[in-house]
């Protein structure tokens, strides 16, 4: 895949940004103001679709405001940097920053500098698309060990997430690495720590994770999963790379007997064309067999299914040295099979200098919104928040943390449905007009909150792209968000009432 | 062919048809250049498909419904297309990637392009629908 990464800017040849800058624009019908909170892929899509569904009825101005001083979420700070071509979304995204109807704040953090029931007061219709800001636990009580992260926090750290900036990896002295989960994220993960340095060096990895990769001396990643093979999470394309296109990585399996599916898998795999599929990948990779020859000097990538994680131990400084795991089985009914662990005696005993746990993000609650925690989503009716007149929620805050960059476009179509059918019923009594972008930046002035308007996103852009030129990467990405903000400070200037009447 | 092209350009002794049908069922029939993707048919004539990965096989959003007849006659899936096929959304049988079918006289001339059902506008019209 690298092979298709383009050096020079974005990438992609950006054509969609001309439709989805003027999405919407027409300056005509009744005026009304909503607030997007998330600027990641369901953000951007329900404003997309606003637009859209507005069009002539509502002359609508839209607010995002995100967290972080830079927007796009999962697909800037998620994304794995080895896939430059699912990056091109964020040219139909910044078609819609640079849409005239369309403000960005960014910087911005709803619960610290401004609250939901006050965004509810300034905007005719606030839609949450926060994402997932947290991520699930083993719940063994030594998974905190030095050298034990989260994906998400690993993930954070090496797609440069102002968050992560600092988190202590250190993988000088480490030969064998634990990757827990059966997903793309834990693909994502094992495919980074294994890819060369030359071919990680001409990514936008961050910097800091570029320089502790070159030092890795990681030999082996085992991947382990709870389930079987029939129930892995992954998709085809990832589990086709890992296996068949990193030129650094020999495929192993622990257990041959791991690649058997059960009928009860079978009956599974048949209502499900992408899971049947990715079976079929990883039986034929194995039952073909590769040349040694051919994989001789490579990182070893070990494939071990149904193994429940049991304890971390640690060496005489705290870092963990191994993982221990027990057998698992599965039992039920198709669909609805569980995981058992079983004590058996049978302990997989791997040592590992460095784990990284891949069991799920999990969103967090916002003050005065209401919150499921068990499947940690606000409760919704098709994307609007029960119990609340002009509150909506989008993506993985809506539906949980699942499903690829695409699934939040359907979502978004849905929520924003919702969101035009509420602004029809309100509009002859309330209506803020168009006036909640203004008062939201007069409110952020009054607080010194040092919003990143566009202008300000762009030059951050700009000075990003301009380092990656002069090392032959797509952009090189600025890690702090301090250093983020004094690269955007030049450029903030946020609405004002004489623009808006401009419009 | 990337990027679209001219519409006012194309050549009729030369040119393939193409007909859409919106997701509202509207129909528009359109003139394509040998060698444009679906993609590149349904960008230059402002039909709206997204196509987010520009063509490089790294997403989903330019699925379309391909005839049926047309779709015997195409080339089958390679691998690449039918791993972002399984992510589609409502994905059918005669699914396809609009930046992987290309017009061409022999095998495309008067094909039909359904564009899959979002959910869109339906809780407006009152319409309950369950998209996952
Ligand atoms: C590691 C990883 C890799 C992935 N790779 C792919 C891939 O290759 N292809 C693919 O199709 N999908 C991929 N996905 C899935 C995809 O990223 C998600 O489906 C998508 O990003 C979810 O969109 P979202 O907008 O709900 O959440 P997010 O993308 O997380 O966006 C939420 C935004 O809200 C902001 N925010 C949070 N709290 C607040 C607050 N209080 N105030 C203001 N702003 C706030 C966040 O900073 C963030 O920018 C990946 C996911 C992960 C985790």
């Amino acid at each position: 895949m690298l092979s298709r990464l383009r050096i020079s800017g974005r990438g992609g040849s950006g054509r969609l940004w001309r439709a989805f800058s003027t999405v919407g624009s027409k300056s005509t019908g009744h005026p009304a103001s909503v607030c997007v909170v998330g600027a990641g892929p369901a953000g951007f899509y329900t404003a997309e679709s606003l637009l859209r569904m507005a069009n002539g009825r509502f002359n609508l101005k839209l607010s995002i405001v995100e967290r972080l001083a830079v927007p796009f979420g999962l697909v800037r700070f998620g994304v794995a940097p080895d896939h430059p071509e699912v990056k091109y979304v964020e040219n139909v995204f910044q078609g819609l920053l640079e849409n005239p109807s369309v403000d960005f704040f960014g910087n911005v953090a709803v619960g610290r500098d401004v609250t939901v029931p006050e965004l509810m007061q300034m905007y005719d219709a606030v839609v949450l698309a926060c994402g997932a800001e947290s991520n699930r636990d083993l719940g063994l009580p030594s998974e905190h060990l030095q050298n034990i992260f989260s994906a998400r926090d690993f993930v954070g750290w090496y797609n440069a997430h102002p968050d992560f900036t600092n988190l202590p990896v250190d993988l000088s002295r480490i030969t064998d690495a634990v990757v827990i989960g059966n997903g793309n994220v834990a693909l994502d993960v094992a495919r980074i720590l294994m890819r060369n340095y030359e071919e990680l060096a001409k990514t936008d990895i961050s910097n800091h994770a570029l320089s502790t990769l070159k030092r890795s001396m990681i030999r082996r990643v085992h991947v382990v999963g709870r389930r079987g093979l029939a129930q892995a999470a992954w998709t085809a394309k990832e589990v086709r790379e890992i296996l068949h296109a990193v030129s650094s990585v020999a495929p192993i399996v622990a257990d041959e007997n791991d690649l058997n599916v059960s009928s009860v898998d079978e009956q599974e795999l048949q209502s499900n064309r992408s899971r049947r599929r990715c079976v079929h990948i990883m039986k034929d990779a194995y039952s073909k067999g590769r040349a040694s020859e051919e994989l001789a000097g490579r990182k070893e990538l070990v494939f071990h299914f149904r193994r429940a994680p049991v304890e971390f131990l640690p060496d005489d400084h705290g870092n963990v040295m191994r993982a221990d795991f027990l057998r698992t089985v599965l039992e039920g009914d198709a669909g609805r099979q569980r995981v058992v662990g079983l004590d058996d005696g049978d302990r997989l005993k791997l040592p590992a200098q460095l784990v990284v746990k891949s069991v799920g993000y999990k969103s967090v609650p916002l003050d005065g919104v209401p919150f499921d925690p068990k499947g940690s989503t606000v409760p919704n009716d098709r994307g609007k928040v029960a119990g609340e007149e002009r509150l909506f929620v989008s993506g993985w805050l809506k539906r949980g943390p699942s499903g690829i960059i695409a699934t939040n476009k359907w979502d978004a179509e849905e929520t924003s449905s919702m969101a035009i059918s509420h602004l029809s019923k309100v509009r002859d009594t309330s209506g803020t007009g168009l006036l909640g972008n203004v008062r939201l930046s007069e409110l952020l002035r009054k607080r010194s909150v040092k919003a990143v308007a566009l202008s300000g996103w762009n030059l951050i852009d700009a000075e990003e792209r301009k380092r990656g030129s002069e090392q032959d990467r797509p952009r090189s990405k600025i890690s702090s968000t301090e250093a983020l903000l004094k690269h955007a400070a030049s450029a903030e200037i946020l609405p004002t009432a004489e623009e808006n009447s401009e419009l | 062919m990337h990027g679209g092209y001219d519409v006012s350009k194309v050549d009729p002794a030369t040119a393939v048809e193409m007909e859409f049908v919106d997701r509202d069922g509207s129909k528009r029939t359109v003139l394509a250049p040998e060698g444009a993707s679906v993609l590149d048919v349904a960008h230059a004539n402002d039909i709206e498909l997204e196509g987010a990965c520009e063509g490089s096989l790294a997403c989903s959003t330019c699925h379309v419904y391909v005839d049926e007849d047309t779709y015997g006659k195409l080339d089958e899936p390679t691998d690449d297309e039918n791993d972002m096929l399984d992510l589609a959304f409502a994905l059918k049988e005669n699914s396809r990637l609009g930046c992987q079918v290309v017009a061409d006289r022999k095998t495309t001339e008067k094909m039909e392009i359904t564009l899959p059902q979002a959910t869109r506008n339906m809780a407006v019209d009152g319409y309950v629908a369950k998209p996952h």
